[in-house]
């Protein structure tokens, strides 16, 4: 298993995040992380990036905790930010300073494909931070992918441009956890898609088997979720 | 050393303008002790100790934003670099050591001008000593241990965001560090003067006179002859405890979820 | 009269500061910043006790 978590709860102040939660990520998979707000999507990615420590339980990614591995793979928060002074070549010197595995020809690549404007963060739209931060993280030769909500808030060219990208550089031993809203838009990229309701598993199934049901993604959520 | 650099380049980025506005803001107080020039030389003391203290208090701001960046998502995307927590904290605090020597040895400039319009001649030994030697002696023994203090701060802050305790952190740290600081005050007062005082502004007979007429306990002595003596304790133990500040805000921003 | 009066204000003191520590122990994931809370309440409470604050 490339990653994995073990019986993980995750308790906040006032609500829990995840509630006994036991599932595992072989290599080569896109998986949809799905469900309503407040479900605990964002904590399950931020749990296997090492932002978060479980209450109980384990926490496992590429072989250690998430914690001591941070620089290998790659996560992609829904509210983490750069500074309104970066524009993208600063954001290629920080990517380039700090992570081995970043390859600047293919951020520059990405820069173009996804059309993010050479200006700073300030000046430019939600959706085109937004491309940017996805290029700095698509640039880099990971093995677990943790994307959250990347397609929120941004305009549905970009929101294509995002897709065909993840699809175009995605790699067969890679694994990406990819949670999102838009699962109409996105139901076409899954291997495997897991519904989360109230911090539980809904439901964890493969996306041919939903297809071979005569159900879709968006079905599937509506029945479990709905 | 690579992500130390991009650390330090990135801190830079970020507080450039900060620290080219303190270093800027240079020109008014010299402005001002030249505007002071027919007042007394207490006059002037007060503008030096003024821009003293102001610095210290721009440079702990400069370097606590830190708290907006948690809000604003710029820490997370810290917290997962690979780097260890001391190179960050190194590489905030190396930048901010950099801005407060550049600093307080301009400072220290103007007041070796401040002197020599008071119509003092001052010695070159002695000159060497006000520009270099005392400002190093003040941020060795109070800016760095602020500034470190600022960063432990912030990260103890950042520790408690994601089960939103509030106030609470900052609060009990702000209200127990003065209380902290009282002790080691005291204990450094009683270990003061154990090992030998370092002489500076040899020949400086007003300053050596004034500070002979109203030192005690911790700080400087004078002699008749116009030497003032430093202590060395305060030093060794403020730079001590400066990196066991460090050390620990290091060690927390590894553990800080976010 | 001014003794117990002092005697209740440092009890509800000694109470807040309690409380305190106890939200900054359980607030944390972070053993680093556990122990610095600790320490900093401890201050404070030993000088609630000792009638220095």
């Amino acid at each position: 298993m490339l990653a994995s978590l073990e019986r993980v709860s995750k308790r906040y102040a006032r609500t829990d995040g995840l509630r006994d939660l036991t599932i595992g990520f072989p290599a080569g998979e896109v998986v949809g992380v799905l469900g309503l707000n407040g479900s605990g999507k964002s904590t399950l990615l931020k749990l296997l990036a090492g932002l978060l420590s479980p209450t109980s339980g384990a926490v496992s990614a590429l072989g250690d905790l998430p914690r001591r591995n941070r620089g290998k793979l790659v996560y992609l928060g829904e509210n983490d930010s750069l500074w309104s002074w970066m524009r993208p070549s600063d954001a290629e010197t920080f990517m380039k300073g700090l992570y081995g595995d970043f390859d600047v020809v293919r951020y520059r690549s990405l820069l173009d494909s996804l059309a993010v404007p050479r200006r700073s963060t300030k000046a430019m739209s939600k959706g085109e931070r937004g491309r940017l931060r996805l290029a700095m993280a698509l640039a880099r030769d990971a093995k677990l992918y943790l994307l959250d909500e990347p397609l929120a808030g941004i305009d549905l060219l970009s929101r294509e441009r995002v897709l065909q990208s993840i699809v175009r550089e995605w790699h067969t031993d890679e694994t990406i956890l990819l949670s999102t809203h838009e699962v109409a838009e996105a139901e076409g990229l899954f291997d495997r898609v897991l519904y989360l309701r109230e911090g539980r598993l809904a439901l964890d199934a493969r996306a041919e088997d939903l297809r071979s049901q005569g159900r879709s993604v968006v079905q599937a959520f509506r029945e479990v979720l709905g | 050393m690579k992500g130390f650099r991009t650390l330090f380049w990135l801190e830079a980025r970020r507080s450039g303008a900060w620290a080219l506005a303190l270093i800027g803001s240079l020109a008014f107080w010299a402005w001002g002790l030249y505007q002071a020039y027919d007042t007394t030389v207490g006059i002037r003391a007060i503008l030096l100790t003024m821009a003293a203290v102001i610095g210290a208090i721009v440079l702990a701001l400069m370097i606590g934003r830190l708290r907006g960046e948690t809000r604003g998502g710029q820490f997370q995307v810290l917290l997962l670099t690979p780097q260890r927590g001391l190179t960050h904290i190194a590489s905030r605090f190396a930048f901010a050591l950099a801005t407060a020597s550049l600093y307080y040895i301009v400072l220290g400039g103007l007041a070796w001008w401040a002197l020599a319009m008071a119509g003092g001649s001052v010695p070159a030994s002695s000159a060497a000593q006000l520009v270099l030697a005392l400002p190093l002696y003040g941020i060795a023994t109070l800016v760095a241990p602020l500034l470190a203090w600022t960063l432990l701060l912030m990260v103890f802050i950042a520790a408690y965001r994601v089960s939103g305790t509030g106030w609470i952190p900052g609060t009990v740290m702000i209200l127990g560090t003065p209380l902290a600081l009282r002790w080691l005050i005291s204990w450094i007062d009683r270990v003061c003067y154990s090992l030998p005082g370092w002489p500076i502004l040899g020949g400086l007979q007003q300053v050596g006179a004034f500070v002979t007429g109203t030192s005690d306990g911790v700080g400087l002595r004078g002699t008749a002859d116009g030497v003032v003596y430093v202590p060395q304790e305060p030093l060794w133990i403020m730079l001590a405890l400066t990196v066991v500040l460090l050390i620990v805000a290091s060690r927390m921003w590894r553990e800080v979820e976010a | 009269m001014t003794q117990a009066f002092m005697f209740v204000v440092r009890a509800l003191l000694l109470c807040l500061v309690g409380f305190w520590a106890f939200r900054l122990w359980i607030g944390t994931a972070s053993w680093t910043a556990r122990g610095v809370g600790v320490f900093f309440s401890a201050v404070l409470v030993w000088q609630i006790v000792a009638g220095t604050l």
